[in-house]
């Protein structure tokens, strides 16, 4: 495997190149999983809060970088996924605890394992997930994914698309290609993702 | 190419151009009209940001894909690794009492006791020709000890030919035997003498079951070898 220094991962993620993509990707989870996993399990989480909150790290990470947010010179990668796993159990902790509250069930034991008091990053983090890329996407019914994606990700034709989506005419993958797009630009411009 | 009056297609052209799809003079003749053109200049920066938008979404769900996968395989090896553990210690185990088997000596049980009493309590009162099986049967105990089988094979057949032996002696005569004729390397005499016990039901002379398998595979080892 590719070993590639933190000012290579910056580099080949904003070229935003699918074909480097999983090798970088691969390199995160091999340098940075364990780490995380543990902090998790030390904090009373089980694997599923682990692997749910390193894809969490991940995918803010991705966002970040891609919108400059994260830069070199304040701190390596690995520091830097740490304090995002941190933030993230931290967010994902009260979300259990709340739940637990109102189910009235919440346990003493739960406070031993409370971890420290949240820091103002976290609210940070709340907006930014409301922001992030693929949870925007994800907003989308599935067809008009699947859809967007035979366009711009596999870059198929329209009459291929036709085809694929069962459409009479190519017209008509136009005009629902056109309905999609308003419709994201509409979250978009909702969230205000970006200044439309 | 020139800009389509129609809005729909406007939008085809403009993403035409966003997607680098447009030829240099198409290109060219776009950054013309978006140079006197506000209105397109902001919709041609609405959708480059959709697409770039999209892209980050498109590459964001394949990191995500890649590394659910890796947590699958990880996920995997961590229920294999306890079964590959106890795989190693069952395999272990087996190779340490297969060694056992084929390496340690069989052990029958002490006679000793049963002949001395007798000799010791009127030894002079023993005809010769008993005394002379007594005497062969521990030389042949001896010899097995000092590992001269083929003594040892010696003398336990004559104890045999000795007439109204006891039937408890007399089994007891054939397993040492059965372990003389295995280790001078005699191995079919061994096997055809020991299945004669194999399903015996009515044995007076008692081999623990670890000692029959001993002898056991130590004959069928021989025979593989």
């Amino acid at each position: 495997m590719a070993y590639f220094t933190d000012q290579q991962i910056i580099e080949l993620l904003l070229r935003r190149e699918q074909a480097s993509m999983h090798a970088v990707t691969k390199q995160l989870y091999r340098q940075n999983q364990k780490e995380i996993s543990q902090f998790i399990f030390k904090k009373g989480g089980n694997q599923q809060d682990a692997e749910d909150i390193f894809q969490e790290v991940i995918s803010i990470f991705l966002d970040n970088v891609w919108k400059e947010k994260f830069l070199l010179r304040d701190a390596q990668i690995s520091t830097y996924l740490f304090s995002i796993a941190s933030n993230c159990w931290q967010k994902e902790f009260r979300s259990k605890t709340s739940a637990m509250k109102r189910g009235g069930i919440y346990l003493n034991e739960q406070n031993r394992l409370s971890p420290d008091p949240p820091d103002p990053s976290q609210y940070m983090i709340d907006e930014q997930e409301m922001k992030r890329s693929l949870a925007i996407f994800l907003t989308l019914s599935k067809t008009d994914q699947d859809f967007l994606k035979a366009l711009f990700e596999e870059g198929l034709s329209a009459e291929q698309v036709r085809v694929r989506f069962d459409l009479q005419t190519t017209n008509a993958v136009k005009s629902r290609k056109y309905r999609i797009m308003e419709k994201l630009r509409d979250i978009l411009k909702v969230l205000k993702q970006f200044e439309l | 190419m020139k800009r389509p009056q129609v809005k729909s297609e406007e939008k085809d052209w403009i993403e035409s151009y966003v997607l680098g799809k447009m030829s240099q003079d198409d290109s060219r003749h776009f950054e013309d009209e978006m140079a006197h053109d506000t209105k397109l200049a902001f919709e041609h920066k609405t959708q480059q940001k959709i697409h770039l938008f999209l892209q980050q979404a498109f590459l964001e769900e394949s990191a995500m894909d890649t590394i659910k996968k890796l947590q699958r395989q990880d996920r995997r090896k961590v229920k294999l690794i306890p079964l590959y553990r106890l795989l190693a210690v069952a395999a272990s185990v087996s190779v340490l009492f297969v060694a056992y088997l084929s390496l340690s000596i069989p052990e029958f049980p002490d006679s000793e006791n049963d002949f001395t009493v007798v000799r010791s309590t009127n030894a002079s009162s023993m005809p010769p020709g008993q005394r002379i099986v007594f005497d062969q049967f521990f030389d042949g105990q001896a010899h097995i000890v000092e590992g001269q089988y083929i003594m040892a094979v010696r003398n336990f057949e004559n104890v045999l030919e000795a007439q109204n032996l006891r039937p408890y002696f007399r089994e007891a005569a054939q397993w040492h035997l059965i372990l003389a004729y295995l280790k001078s390397g005699d191995i079919s005499r061994a096997k055809n003498l020991y299945e004669h016990f194999e399903n015996c039901l009515d044995c007076e002379y008692q081999v623990s079951p670890i000692n029959r398998w001993k002898i056991w595979w130590q004959i069928y080892w021989q025979k593989m070898v």
